[in-house]
C-alpha cells in the first residue's frame, strides 16, 4: 500500500493525534497527515489539497463533523474519498445523517485499535 | 428500499439490528459501523458502564472501582428512564443544598488543586456532567491516555506500575506541570464518558447534544443548574487515585 494522504479532523488535538498513531501502528502507511480543529478548517484543506482518507469528529465547536459532510456534497469536494466518523454521539439520527451525507464508516469513540484498523484499513486499501 | 443492518454492540457481539430505510449501497457500509451500547438499567450503573469503558479502552486502566456519593431521580426525569419507574419512589428527593456537585464536593474530599472538565448536555437535558480529580490524578489519567503507545500500554501496566498491593503508579514524581495536551486529554476523557453515559440512557442517544468541554482549575465555583434535577455522583478509584464525577441535569419543557 503507498502512503496515503489523510485528513483528521478533531477540536481535540489530543485525540487528532491518537487516531494518526492507531493508524500508523495498525499498518496504514500515511504519507502525510493534515488536521483541522472544526469543519471550517477541514473545508478549507479540502478545498486547497488533495485526500486520501478523511477522518472526522462530529461534535466541534464552529462548523460540527455532519455541516462539513453536508458542504461537501454541496461543493462537490472530495467525492470519491472515504471519510470516517468517529465520534461519542451513537444515536440512530447521527449514524444515519452521516451515511446519508457520504460517511463509509462510522467508529464509536471509546474505540479500540483493532475496531479503528478493522474499519479503516478495508477503505484505503481499497483507495 | 428498507433494509435490515447490522449494528455491533459495544462488547463487539453480534446480533443487535436496526431497520432502516437506506439505499443498498449506504446499507452495504453499515456493517463497518460500531453503534450504540447496550442500555443501562439505571443512570449510575450508565455512568460506571461509561466510565468502566473508557479506562479499559482508551486509558489501559482495567481496574477501577466506584462508590456512591449521591443519586436523586426527580420525577420530571423519571418518564425518561422507564425501567425505573417501580424504583423511582424510592430514588426521589431533593439534592441535598445547592452546591453538593463538583467543586465543594472536591472541598469535602480535602483536594487542594482539584481540576474539573465540564461538558454540558442542551436539548432533551440541560445540565452538566463534571469530571474532577486532584491534579496529579489528571496526569495519571492524561498520561495513560497520551503517553505509551497503544500496543504497549498494557504490558507496561502490567510489567512496570504495579506493586504488590496492584496498585499501579504514574512514572513520574515531583513537581508536574498539567500542560495544554494533558487538559486536552483529561477533557477528552470526560467527552468519552459523558458520551457513554448519555448513550446508554434510554431516550436520550437522540436529541441530547453534547458541548465541548471546559477545564477549570480550583474548587472555588459551583454550578447553578435550573429546574427539577438529575443528580448522580459517584467516585471511581484507579491506580491509587480517586476522581469524582456528578451529572447534575433538568429535563427540558418538551419531554415533561
Amino acid at each position: 500500500m503507498s502512503g496515503i494522504r489523510a485528513l483528521i479532523v478533531d477540536d481535540s488535538a489530543v485525540m487528532r493525534k491518537i487516531v494518526e498513531r492507531t493508524l500508523r501502528q495498525g499498518g496504514v502507511d500515511m504519507e502525510t497527515v493534515a488536521e483541522a480543529g472544526n469543519g471550517e478548517e477541514g473545508l478549507a484543506l479540502l478545498r486547497r489539497q488533495t485526500f486520501d482518507l478523511i477522518l472526522c469528529d462530529i461534535n466541534m465547536p464552529g462548523m460540527d463533523g455532519l455541516e462539513m459532510l453536508q458542504r461537501m456534497q454541496a461543493e462537490n469536494l472530495a467525492r470519491q474519498v472515504p471519510v470516517v466518523m468517529i465520534t461519542t454521539e451513537s444515536s440512530e439520527s447521527h449514524v444515519r445523517s452521516a451515511l446519508m451525507y457520504g460517511a463509509q464508516a462510522y467508529i464509536r469513540k471509546p474505540f479500540t485499535p483493532e475496531q479503528i484498523q478493522e474499519r479503516v484499513l478495508p477503505l484505503v486499501t481499497k483507495a | 428500499m428498507r433494509d435490515r443492518a447490522f449494528w455491533e454492540s459495544a462488547s463487539g457481539k453480534k446480533g443487535k439490528y436496526l431497520s432502516m430505510a437506506l439505499d443498498p449501497a449506504i446499507a452495504r457500509t453499515m456493517n463497518m459501523i460500531v453503534a450504540a451500547p447496550l442500555l443501562a438499567a439505571n443512570p449510575t450503573q450508565a455512568l460506571d458502564a461509561a466510565v468502566h469503558e473508557v479506562f479499559e479502552r482508551m486509558l489501559g486502566i482495567p481496574d477501577v472501582e466506584s462508590s456512591d456519593v449521591s443519586l436523586v431521580i426527580p420525577s420530571a426525569i423519571s418518564p425518561l428512564i422507564p425501567s425505573l419507574s417501580e424504583n423511582v419512589e424510592i430514588l426521589m428527593g431533593t439534592p441535598k443544598g445547592s452546591s453538593s456537585v463538583g467543586a465543594s464536593l472536591a472541598q469535602q474530599m480535602g483536594w487542594q488543586q482539584p481540576v474539573s472538565a465540564i461538558l454540558g448536555f442542551a436539548g432533551k437535558l440541560s445540565g452538566a456532567c463534571t469530571m474532577s480529580a486532584e491534579s496529579e490524578a489528571v496526569a495519571v489519567m492524561s498520561w495513560h491516555l497520551l503517553s505509551p503507545p497503544l500496543s504497549l500500554r498494557h504490558s507496561i501496566m502490567r510489567d512496570l506500575k504495579r506493586t504488590d498491593s496492584g496498585v499501579c503508579e504514574w512514572p513520574h514524581r515531583g513537581p508536574y506541570l498539567l500542560d495544554d495536551a494533558l487538559l486536552d486529554a483529561f477533557g477528552e476523557i470526560c467527552n468519552m464518558i459523558a458520551g457513554g453515559w448519555k448513550n446508554r440512557m434510554p431516550g436520550l442517544d437522540s436529541g441530547c447534544a453534547l458541548s465541548v468541554p471546559t477545564i477549570v482549575s480550583g474548587s472555588d465555583y459551583e454550578l447553578h443548574p435550573v429546574g427539577d434535577r438529575l443528580l448522580v455522583e459517584r467516585i471511581y478509584h484507579f491506580c491509587g487515585h480517586r476522581m469524582l464525577l456528578a451529572i447534575r441535569c433538568a429535563a427540558t419543557d418538551d419531554i415533561v
